[in-house]
């Protein structure tokens, strides 16, 4: 059932160097075989993990079905596994060789440059590709940190977009700093607070075999920006046994870090306090944070020293109404922090995080409120929509697939 | 050393980078005909984009694949399972339009899943006989010998590996079929003629042998689900790499498990269902070892042109349908802006907001128990059962095959109120599993679900208004599927009260919307909090 797709009929073979069979040609060239100059490092002693441009020098040689040399004359391309090539894709390679530089970054792991003939760039000319393609030996670099995943200038990606992530957790101190009914939240206390050093993990279902304070020894999933914050799907982790470590106090928000979104966005998915929080007088029906709150749970905060508004999410603690806190002050808020399309939110880990837990006296059903179900789980929450976009349906499982977990026959 | 020629054809490719395409499809569920739904935020993620529907559809999967083989040296085509159920054709054609197409479209190899058995291990076997052209695998099941008179014949037709010779380099395939599912199939027979195998014995067995046939590599297509792909990975050395379904799941990049004995690192592929997305992973192997892999994954929708001869035998099926059954025929219309902005919807969901209750759950839980005859306290029916959202406009009977597929029937039986309480219980149970999404929709019935992974349990249970009574009775509606077992619900298999009525639930349903016209309305196709989830 197999087709040898490499031998053509002859006559698709007129404007291609071709070694002739039979009645049919094969294309060349068959084999490509590329070497890399410099250091390759290994898995015990890799080379660092950079988010910045690496460049290093590679050489090809083509062969024809018979492993001689192949005169080969066209294009190539050019790309990098796992890594994010920095430069135009095509090489041009003339008598069967090609030697210079390759510029790319964000490399983990064995990592090999993969030379490949899949036709010319200019896909006009005719030439038939043989798809043959060479890889170099691995160039192991190392997985990057929580850190060194997250920093990245632009907010709404990671270095690792688009690859399997596998997380260099073994010899940090990465810790459980809380857990929800779909995931989990992690800080590397090998960084300071504040450098992009904390994740949200998405699991689906309540995650099991782990516990508040429980550092990882594993760490791996797939990368995903949800609504802007950066989150790990399809996780596989390992908790050290017996172990667990003090979750690190909050840290406080300032006012002035609430404005300037490149500091908050190194403080994404890390416990924050903000102290003498009030609600907004503004937040009344009618108005887009009203909707939004009716919409998701969320509710507007103003913090003592000025800044810029920052939002709470109470689903857990569903002691607390906003409605009936408008225009007061209800002193210090604590949660994760997380970025819904340039909107800042503190989500609750419960009662005890807002207002210190003083709010009993909230008990009764918040008569403003469309009735849903309290979860801790941050799936149901997006804001109405990104300015400038299409509005967004108001709940989407936060799943990184179209998964149904289904097929259990119906 | 240079690579000797060893064959008339074939280069000797020892010590050389060899680069080996697989196109993968999964999970087709019958969408042959290209169809409306609203993709969600994960799909847009992966490249489905808003607006570009109708989507799915062997025409334009026919082109994908024709387009990606011309773009590739070595290649194959695999299949993981559950081509058959999920659209009106299936249940007209009966797998018959799926075998021929996957055929048609030059599929090289699927693995059995378990909603090939839907129609009995014997259509099965029928179909695949008349039309498929591509092996069938299942190292997993050990069919009953063909010489017996009642056997199937699948015996014959089922493979548990196959070998694959591209131009000098040799793939072993094994399939891996459906477990987890299976105690969720009941067949008029009452046996599907096949003996499971533990995978911990098959698979080494099957990698020995092709080994031993001096494969290059060794992939598993499967159809056992995520996690039991995973943990094979993991477990089980000298597979080079798993391509999966049964789960929904389009997983782009692919995972990468590192098994435990090798320390080899296996991609792990899963490419969704419904006709969304075709994948394709691109492997370099070196003397047998993957030395870097890539992947892409292809949305289906409206921007992807038709292949013409896919689409000349597609209309030949479509035509006798729309002939038979005016699938476009309009019942009624949902989520119309004339409604009350309370009730305003962008489509009939299946699953609820807060993973409890749906509207279309609701919807035809209420409906069942109301339809004449059988007019029951409560009901039951399994979400699953409902397989798609029902756009926003006219409801055609297309949309209600393709939200409804199944032929259930309604069932309808005495429990006591101890037996609602473990029925629900068994609904928390599965529900906590699958991310506190309910696994069942009731009608007559509010209760907490409560998704604790250590206790998950039903509790404030109220029928029709009144705490549930423990020595109490109550009739209850369901559906035959779940009432003879299915998914598990052994509270309801063993009941021996049972009445099959032979009514169809997608009957009793498509009365109800032409009855209501338009949808939702207060109290009719709305979340209503019957099932509150707490966490």
């Amino acid at each position: 059932m197999a087709r040898p797709h490499l031998l053509v009929r002859a006559a698709a073979c007129a404007l291609v160097a071709c070694s002739s069979t039979s009645d049919t040609v094969r294309v060349e060239p068959t084999v490509i075989q590329v070497t890399v100059e410099g250091e390759l490092g290994s898995p015990e002693a890799p080379l660092d993990f950079s988010g910045s441009t690496i460049t290093r020098t590679i050489s090809v040689q083509t062969l024809d079905k018979d492993g001689q040399p192949y005169p080969f004359d066209g294009d190539l391309t050019v790309r990098v596994r796992p890594g994010k090539l920095d430069q135009e894709a095509w090489i041009s390679v003339q008598d069967g060789q090609w030697q210079g530089d390759v510029a790319f970054h964000a490399a983990f792991g064995p990592t090999r440059i993969w030379v490949g003939d899949e036709g010319d760039k200019d896909s006009q000319s005719g030439r038939t590709p043989s798809y043959a393609t060479g890889v170099t030996e691995a160039i192991h670099y190392a997985f990057p940190t929580i850190r060194q995943m997250n920093e990245i200038d632009d907010h709404e990606t990671n270095q690792l977009s688009g690859e399997f992530a596998e997380l260099r957790v073994a010899d940090r101190q990465v810790v459980v700093t809380e857990i929800a009914t779909a995931g989990f939240w992690v800080t590397d206390l090998a960084d300071e607070p504040g450098t992009w050093n904390s994740l949200y993990i998405y699991s689906f279902s309540k995650p099991t075999n782990i516990w508040q304070g429980a550092r990882l020894t594993t760490l791996t999933g797939n990368t995903q920006e949800y609504l802007a914050t950066t989150q790990l799907s399809f996780p596989v982790y390992i908790a050290e046994e017996e172990v667990t470590l003090e979750v690190p106090e909050a840290f406080p928000l300032t006012g002035k870090r609430t404005c300037d979104d490149n500091l908050m966005e190194g403080l994404e998915s890390t416990l924050v306090s903000v102290q003498g929080a009030s609600i907004p007088s503004d937040f009344v029906e009618g108005s887009e944070d009203w909707e939004d709150y009716l919409e998701y749970g969320q509710w507007p905060i103003e913090l003592a020293d000025g800044g810029c508004r920052i939002y709470g999410d109470s689903t857990t603690a569903t002691d607390f109404h906003p409605t009936e806190h408008v225009g007061e002050e209800i002193g210090e808020v604590s949660g994760l922090l997380r970025e819904i399309w340039g909107k800042w939110i503190i989500t609750a880990r419960g009662e005890g995080d807002i207002g210190g837990g003083g709010f009993e006296e909230d008990r009764q059903l918040d008569p403003n409120r469309r009735p849903t179900t309290p979860t801790t789980s941050i799936r149901h929450a997006p804001p109405r929509h990104k300015p400038g976009t299409e509005p967004l349906r108001p709940f989407q499982p936060s799943l990184p697939a179209a998964t149904d977990l289904d097929g259990h026959a119906h | 050393m240079l690579p000797r020629q060893v064959d008339g054809d074939a280069p000797d490719l020892s010590g050389q980078d060899v680069r080996v395409t697989f196109l993968h499809t999964s999970d087709l569920h019958s969408r042959l005909l290209p169809y409306d739904f609203d993709p969600s935020f994960t799909d847009n993620g992966l490249g489905l984009a808003d607006g570009l529907g109708s989507y799915g559809g062997m025409g334009r999967i026919g082109y994908i694949l024709k387009r990606e083989r011309a773009q590739a040296g070595r290649v194959l085509h695999l299949d993981s399972g559950d081509c058959f159920q999920g659209a009106i054709i299936f249940n007209e054609y009966l797998g018959e339009a799926e075998m021929r197409l996957f055929s048609e479209v030059g599929l090289d190899a699927a693995v059995i899943g378990n909603h090939e058995f839907d129609l009995g291990a014997q259509n099965l076997a029928d179909q695949y006989s008349a039309w498929g052209t591509f092996d069938l695998l299942a190292a997993n099941y050990d069919f009953e010998s063909s010489d017996e008179p009642w056997a199937t014949g699948l015996e014959r037709m089922a493979l548990p590996s196959a070998v694959y010779h591209l131009d000098g380099f040799k793939v072993g395939v094994i399939g891996m079929a459906n477990i987890s599912s299976l105690n969720s199939i009941y067949d008029q027979s009452n046996s599907l003629g096949v003996r499971v195998l533990e995978p911990a014995d098959v698979l080494p067995r099957e990698i020995s042998k092709l080994e031993s046939s001096g494969v290059d590599l060794v992939v598993v297509v499967s159809h056992m689900g995520l996690d039991d792909d995973q943990e094979l990975a993991r477990t089980i050395p000298g597979i080079d790499m798993f391509i999966g379904g049964h789960h929904h799941v389009a997983i782009d990049p692919p995972l990468v498990v590192v098994n435990e004995v090798t320390g080899q690192r296996v991609p792990v592929v899963h490419s969704g269902a419904f006709a969304k997305f075709v994948g394709r992973v691109d492997l370099v192997v070196r003397d047998g070892e993957i030395l870097s892999f890539d992947y892409e994954l292809f949305p289906i929708d409206a921007t992807v042109p038709d292949d013409p001869h896919i689409l000349d035998i597609l209309e030949e099926y479509e035509e006798a349908l729309e002939d038979s059954f005016n699938t476009q025929q309009v019942l009624g219309y949902a989520c119309g802006e004339t409604l009350d902005p309370e009730l305003q919807c962008e489509k009939l969901t299946r699953y609820g907001e807060t993973g409890g209750d749906s509207m279309l759950g609701n919807f035809a839980a209420e409906a069942m128990r109301a339809f004449p005859g059988i007019e029951t306290e409560i009901a039951l029916t399994n979400t699953l059962g409902i397989r798609a959202d029902i756009p926003a406009g006219d409801i055609t009977l297309d949309d209600i095959y393709n939200s409804m597929p199944f032929d259930n029937t309604i069932a309808t039986m005495l429990l006591s109120g101890g037996e609602v309480q473990e029925l629900l219980d068994y609904v928390a149970y599965r529900s906590t599993e699958r991310g506190c999404q309910s696994q069942a929709q009731v009608a007559g019935i509010t209760f907490d679900m409560v998704c604790d992974p250590d206790d998950p349990h039903a509790e404030n249970i109220v029928i029709n208004g009144v705490p549930l009574i423990e020595d109490s009775v109550y009739e209850l509606a369901t559906n035959n599927y779940i009432a003879n077992g299915g998914s598990g619900f052994e509270v309801l298999e063993r009941n021996t009260t049972k009445t099959f009525t032979d009514i169809e639930i997608r009957d009793v349903v498509i009365a109800e919307i032409i009855k209501y016209q338009t949808l939702p309305q207060p109290g009719v196709a709305v979340e209503d909090g019957r099932i509150h989830t707490v966490y």
